[in-house]
């Protein structure tokens, strides 16, 4: 199964998100956690950007 | 017991139907505007059927948030007289946010009852008179529907002051409108088009947008999670359960908002003849598990439960089974008496 690219993006999201929790109590799983947050706006802005650009 | 109290329970279902109905009456008006802006007259005739099929949705979930918010204003949380200096005057957080959230939205939520009230009357009394009445002021009740209730939801836990706080709290409530509240309402339209095919081929194909509404609300939702998250993480096992909850419906999301939209759509407008039993069963598991999983994330806020993990997964499959169940009930039963309309 082909993934398609916001599908990638929203994926490795929640898995980085995943991969922060049992270190939230630290620095590094604070920075994953952030990281998570990071890569779903821009997967949240791709999304937007082929909704309104490429909505054809 | 594990820190259930009906209060909370009680406040969790106000909340509720006070999304939902804002949701409804967003997406009322969008299907309204559309079906004022459609040339093409079978697609009017559906958009405004996704219009009433939306207003439905707005009276039930807003008569239900009235009765609610009423009950407890008038029993648990009774409107402060000197509302004024108790909103001043506020240093606890919650319970004192609670009440000045009931005392501040006295006059949203009675200016809200009126409107709701006066609009039901008028439509009664004049639909005979006026076939079109519903078409020609569709948007502007919708449109005004969802302004009292946006005003009033980031309004229900009110601060006293208008500062950083206060913004995170409303957008931490508002931001339900666009992911539970749609998800309720996108399912109850889903199930308002089961057995209409020709209205099927309307919705669906507006699923990406919803999408869109649904991601913004979680996005709005993650940025008052980093400003909260300045004062430090809880160490709970309710907070890692509940952003173990946020991974799963990031997962499920991407699932739902690209490939079942997909399919969805190119079978509502014939590209597809039908979905395959395999597709059939994705979609009900995705979708009951993406109404769990938003509904599981706003009752956790109202409260602090002292379950262990796996307690919390238990229950939370559970639910999710049960969701199954019903959506296979529903289907079958709404499929039995097929309506072209």
């Amino acid at each position: 199964m082909k993934l398609k690219t916001n599908e990638i993006i929203f994926l490795t999201a929640g898995l980085v998100m995943l991969f922060s929790l049992p270190l939230l109590g630290n620095s590094l799983g604070f920075g994953f956690w952030i990281l998570a947050k990071v890569l779903y706006f821009a997967g949240l802005a791709y999304f937007l950007y082929n909704f309104i650009f490429k909505k054809s | 017991m594990y820190g259930f109290e009906l209060i909370p329970f009680l406040r969790f279902f106000v909340q509720i139907f006070a999304v939902v109905a804002a949701s409804a009456s967003l997406w009322g008006a969008v299907f309204a505007i559309k079906a004022q802006k459609e040339k093409n007259t079978d697609k009017k005739t559906g958009f405004y059927k996704l219009a009433k099929g939306a207003m439905y949705v707005f009276l039930s979930a807003g008569t239900l948030f009235l009765i609610g918010w009423w009950a407890l204003a008038l029993f648990v949380f009774p409107i402060n007289a000197e509302a004024h200096e108790g909103v001043v005057h506020a240093t606890e957080y919650p319970a004192s946010y609670i009440q000045n959230g009931f005392n501040a939205n006295f006059f949203w939520v009675s200016s809200f009852s009126m409107f709701f009230v006066l609009s039901m009357l008028i439509y009664l009394i004049k639909k005979r008179r006026s076939p079109n009445l519903f078409r020609d002021h569709a948007p502007a009740f919708f449109i005004t529907g969802f302004l009292l209730l946006s005003v009033i939801i980031c309004l229900s836990l009110f601060s006293g002051k208008a500062d950083i706080e206060q913004a995170v709290l409303s957008l931490h409530n508002w931001h339900s409108i666009f992911t539970v509240g749609t998800v309720i309402a996108v399912d109850l339209m889903y199930i308002y088009t089961l057995a209409k095919p020709k209205l099927k081929a309307l919705l669906y194909p507006m699923y990406p947008l919803m999408s869109i509404a649904i991601w913004t609300g979680l996005g709005m939702d993650f940025v008052t999670s980093i400003i909260a998250s300045q004062q430090g993480f809880p160490e709970t096992v309710q907070f890692i359960f509940n952003q173990m909850v946020v991974v799963i419906i990031i997962l499920n999301g991407a699932m739902l908002s690209v490939r079942i939209n997909d399919k969805l759509i190119k079978f509502a407008t014939g590209i597809e003849d039908s979905i395959s039993r395999k597709w059939t069963a994705i979609i009900q598991v995705s979708g009951s598990v993406s109404i769990v999983s938003w509904i599981t994330i706003t009752f956790l806020d109202f409260f602090d439960f002292t379950f262990a993990l796996w307690q919390f997964f238990s229950i939370y499959i559970f639910v999710i089974a049960g969701a199954v169940v019903a959506n296979l009930l529903i289907e079958k039963t709404a499929i039995k008496e097929p309506s072209y309309s």
